[in-house]
């Protein structure tokens, strides 16, 4: 058999390679000479210079892996390709080298910008070591050498950037950086074209000031600090939080938090996820203000268990009431149902509130997802008292879910009764619904095939609203019905994180 | 190739003028004619847009000595396929990027037409996608070689595409160790 592949032209071995995770393309190098240096070619001829795989961070020192990412830019700029967008994502040296190391993180920026970049995504993790000495809490405070220099690019001085460098940036993304609020504000106002900022684990916000003209996209990961945000972005369509703001307090707290958004006319998705969504919440507080009532525009959102709560904190006196006008596409990320449950099992969860105090007259999708690893075991599967009915759950009203066509519920354990309850209460007030998906848990805590049937039974019996409304239970690998437009699941991702 | 139409229509249409005609016959290394839709050919290769803009079709079959029949089969097949393949309806995506992603993923279909073919054909096809400036059939190939060749070890990869490995023990050593962190679980 002949050897095909390494019969082709370079450039189609460029693409081949430019398709494959960063790792598998280095490896080629040992297949043959022809091979040896064809991933540094293919990447020199690409218009995206992306250093953001784990293992190039990880797997080596940070002054051979900065070694590379320099070979790699020099290489690129003779060759002379266009250069679109610059990805690193490095683990500061915790001692030594540090210096001559952020020099070559701000120069490698300086040439990028230079070159046109109009993506840049700079991720400094600290490294392993500084990780674990580090109290938990404010190991991104650390100030090792690294994030320092990130921050001396950030305020622009210590680099001889060209006058038009960053106002042709678009996409700026941010990782464990330094970055205070006053340089923050800085580098939002010389990046005049900027549509799309990210910020994650930025732990030196404390208070964040957006004002850009042409921003379309925002997102705020994991930056703890944040109490304070204000968002001036007429452009703005996506929006996505997970932190610390999701509930602001009354603004007759003493200890508010301020949220101001100004005016989204465009917003189309939003997504809303408390940090400690797995964790604990000060229930000292009563008056706690969702964040959700300051973007009642959204078309897709999603919003954490957390984010209901208020509902029932600033609901219980007053029904204030929210319009969702536009909601098209709602996700709950709901928390385990039984922890949430008060001890009188009559008592409803939060997300009937959520039902009872929102309008959504064009809903259409829902999708709900529980946990995937429930801290505590189940409970019974039936209902303690007598009748398992949802009249419990009525607040003296009718709610009518008219528009909804299509549920999902990811997780989906059916071994509790407040589950069973929960898909019931939203069957019976949705009188167009075609299709419910019951979504069971992958994994360890995968249903044996009995289980799933019981499950399947069980959910046949279902009364329902909606008289042709199908209602099937599947595995997840068997699942093929739609999915939510947001699939990433911040806070079981951070999750892990924190359990490194 | 089968055109949906009505039978009057279909007569009418074979008796329209040729230059009129809405498929293009291409010829094969071997001499196998094969008829595409001329609407596909021209969105879906630059060399064949340019080759009918500039009116150098042969009715009875334009040359491409350097495809062979059963190549040129394959990349009629794509066009056709192409042609009647419905757009995948517009996925909302979690967020906007505007850093257009290197390559879309191949439609359902696409995956299967390329799954199909032996090793030898998809080589084939690929060589024919390049000489005919089929951007779109290249991608999907060239996607294909690079799921051969994910997860895979540099043994495994010589091993499937017949690499003959032309480095010395000491050289493939040093590769090995200044790129150490690529080769840590292999």
């Amino acid at each position: 058999m002949a050897d095909r592949l390494s019969s082709l032209p370079d450039d189609l071995l460029h693409s081949i390679l430019r398709d494959l995770p960063f790792k598998y393309a280095v490896r080629t190098s040992a297949l043959s000479r022809r091979w040896a240096s064809q991933w540094l070619d293919a990447l020199a001829a690409s218009p995206v210079l992306d250093f953001t795989d784990r293992d190039f961070a990880r797997g080596q020192p940070p002054a051979r892996a900065a070694a590379t990412v320099g070979r790699c830019l020099r290489l690129h700029a003779e060759h002379g390709a266009p250069l679109d967008a610059f990805r690193v994502a490095l683990v500061a040296p915790s001692s030594g080298d540090g210096g001559a190391f952020g020099r070559d993180v701000v120069g490698w920026v300086a040439a990028a910008v230079a070159r046109g970049a109009r993506e840049l995504e700079v991720d400094l993790t600290p490294s392993q070591e500084e990780e674990n000495a580090a109290p938990h809490g404010d190991r991104f405070q650390t100030g090792n050498s690294l994030e320092r220099l990130a921050f001396g690019r950030l305020s622009l001085r210590a680099v001889p950037l060209p006058a038009a460098g960053l106002a042709g940036l678009r996409s700026l993304s941010l990782s464990h950086a330094d970055v205070t609020d006053e340089a923050l504000r800085v580098l939002l106002a010389n990046c005049r074209a900027l549509e799309s900022l990210s910020l994650r684990c930025c732990s030196l916000l404390t208070s964040v000031s957006v004002a850009s003209e042409r921003l379309r996209v925002l997102e705020l990961l994991g930056c703890r600090a944040v109490g304070e945000l204000r968002v001036a972005a007429p452009a703005l369509e996506s929006f996505t939080l997970y932190g610390n703001v999701i509930l602001s307090a009354a603004d007759w707290a003493e200890e508010a938090i301020a949220v101001d958004f100004g005016a989204v006319p465009v917003l189309r998705d939003v997504y809303l996820s408390h940090m400690d969504c797995c964790g604990y919440l000060d229930f000292n507080h009563d008056h706690y203000y969702p964040f959700v009532y300051y973007v009642p525009h959204a078309r897709i959102l999603t919003l954490c268990s957390i984010g209901l709560l208020p509902y029932v904190q600033v609901n219980m006196g007053n029904a204030s009431y929210i319009d969702m006008p536009n909601l098209q596409e709602l996700q709950l990320l709901v928390s385990s149902l039984d922890e949430e449950g008060d001890a009188d099992p009559r008592h409803p969860e939060r997300v009937y509130y959520f039902f009872h105090h929102t309008s959504f007259p064009v809903l259409k999708r829902l999708f709900i997802r529980f946990p995937s690893n429930p801290t505590n075991g189940s409970c019974s599967a039936t209902a303690p008292i007598d009748g398992e009915d949802d009249e419990d759950v009525e607040f003296g009203y009718k709610i009518v879910l008219g528009q909804l066509t299509f549920i999902k519920v990811v997780n989906f354990r059916g071994t509790s009764w407040r589950e069973w309850r929960l898909v019931g209460f939203l069957l019976k007030r949705a009188p167009i619904l075609e299709q419910l998906v019951l979504v069971t848990v992958g994994g360890d805590g995968a249903p044996g095939d009995e289980q799933l049937e019981v499950i399947q039974e069980r959910a046949l019996v279902l009364r329902k609203a909606s008289r042709d409304a199908r209602i099937s239970v599947c595995r997840p690998s068997e699942d093929d019905s739609p999915n939510h437009a947001h699939t990433r699941f911040f806070h079981e991702e951070f999750c892990c994180v924190h359990q490194e | 190739m089968e055109v949906d139409k009505g039978k009057g229509e279909a007569e009418e249409t074979r008796k329209v003028a040729e230059a009129d005609r809405d498929t293009v016959t291409l010829k094969s290394s071997d001499g196998k004619l094969f008829e595409v839709s001329k609407e596909a050919a021209a969105r879906l290769s630059t060399v064949l847009a340019g080759m009918i803009a500039g009116g150098s079709i042969d009715d009875n079959g334009t040359d491409l000595k350097q495809i062979g029949s059963e190549a040129l089969e394959n990349v009629v097949d794509y066009c056709n396929k192409h042609a009647n393949s419905i757009p995948s309806a517009a996925l909302i995506s979690s967020s906007i990027s505007f850093n257009t992603a290197p390559f879309k993923e191949p439609e359902e279909w696409e995956r299967k037409f390329v799954d199909r073919l032996s090793h030898d054909a998809l080589f084939d096809l690929v060589e024919a996608a390049n000489f005919l400036g089929m951007e779109r059939l290249l991608d999907v190939t060239c996607h294909k070689i690079s799921e051969m060749m994910k997860g895979k070890s540099p043994d495994q990869i010589r091993e499937v595409f017949n690499i003959k490995n032309d480095y010395t023990k000491e050289e493939l050593e040093e590769i090995r160790q200044e790129l150490a962190w690529a080769f840590y679980d292999d």
